[in-house]
């Protein structure tokens, strides 16, 4: 009975093994493209950056640090933000969508008293983010699903090394000592019938 | 939900220019992990960007901050990369997959 219920715990183990497996083989690979991904929109990210704040410093430049921290600290907001969650192979992951709230052509401060190096800063930080967005979302997406690989590998490895090996253990130990009992009654047997020929 | 920028003053203020709801202006490291001490606890926030230059300074970064399922908080860099700095994206690689993978 009991050898019965361990060999069907082990084929149970085995399918749940082969599954689990082939869900880390398909996170990593999901985290590979992601990784992919990443690195073009962390260049993107670094390359507009670095463009809207040199028309930053133009910006300071002209109208002086002071001023400009003015004009910063008056600024509406623009965006919400708005988090959505989606399931990729059952990881839970966030994703992003901006709303802006505002024209996108009109700045977001007066133009009496602002340059026009602010405009274009404004337009290549607002083209940039866009990007910063994207890139903050991948940041998030492949850390969760990292730390899926992680708890799959794991439990790749328990089954493997563990429950797996436990199970075999256990019905090898029925299977002998079946075996000898087995080997016992048969001897039994030809003792009784021996007996039984000399009497 | 908002987003919030935390950086060097031009991080954020151009951040702020684009949109973003609020910004922090950290003069260094120690200032900016401070900051994020008390943004994280605060329940409005959906994504705090850190500019790179000060998120690979703070000690533990990672298991700090990266680890939070809420808010979300994003590395941002503000310019070209510097040479031999580190990357969190291949170090997180790195660590589940167990080898280095470049990415051609």
């Amino acid at each position: 009975m009991e050898l019965i219920n361990l060999r069907r715990r082990k084929r149970l183990a085995e399918r749940g093994l082969a599954l689990l497996k082939e869900k880390r083989d398909a996170l990593v690979m999901e985290l590979l493209s992601l990784a992919k991904e990443y690195q073009t929109v962390m260049l993107e990210v670094r390359e507009k950056m670095e463009n809207a704040m040199s028309y930053l410093a133009l910006a300071k430049a002209d109208l002086g640090m002071y001023k400009l921290n003015e004009i910063v600290a008056s600024l509406k907001p623009q965006v919400t933000i708005d988090v959505k969650f989606r399931s990729i192979m059952g990881v839970v992951t966030p994703m992003f969508k901006v709303l802006p709230s505002v024209d996108a052509n009109t700045p977001p401060y007066n133009l009496i008293g602002t340059s026009s190096y602010l405009d274009e800063a404004t337009k290549a930080f607002r083209d940039a983010f866009m990007s910063v967005i994207r890139l903050a979302e991948i940041q998030a997406v492949a850390r969760r699903i990292a730390e899926e690989v992680e708890k799959a590998k794991r439990r790749v490895n328990a089954l493997e090394n563990v429950v797996i090996p436990t199970i075999e253990r256990n019905i090898k130990y029925i299977e002998l000592y079946l075996d000898e009992r087995a080997r016992e009654d048969i001897f039994r047997l030809r003792l009784l019938k021996k007996k039984r020929v000399r009497k | 939900m908002k987003i919030i920028a935390v950086g060097s003053q031009d991080f954020v203020a151009g951040l702020r220019l684009a949109g973003v709801n609020e910004g922090l202006v950290a003069s260094n490291y120690q200032d900016a992990d401070e900051k994020l001490l008390v943004l994280i606890k605060r329940g409005d926030v959906a994504l705090i960007l850190v500019e790179e230059s000060y998120a690979l300074e703070i000690p533990k970064f990672y298991d700090k901050y990266l680890k939070l399922k809420q808010p979300v908080i994003a590395v941002i860099p503000s310019g070209k990369a510097k040479e031999g700095a580190r990357d969190y994206m291949s170090e997180l690689i790195k660590r589940t997959i167990g080898v280095e993978v470049v990415i051609k």
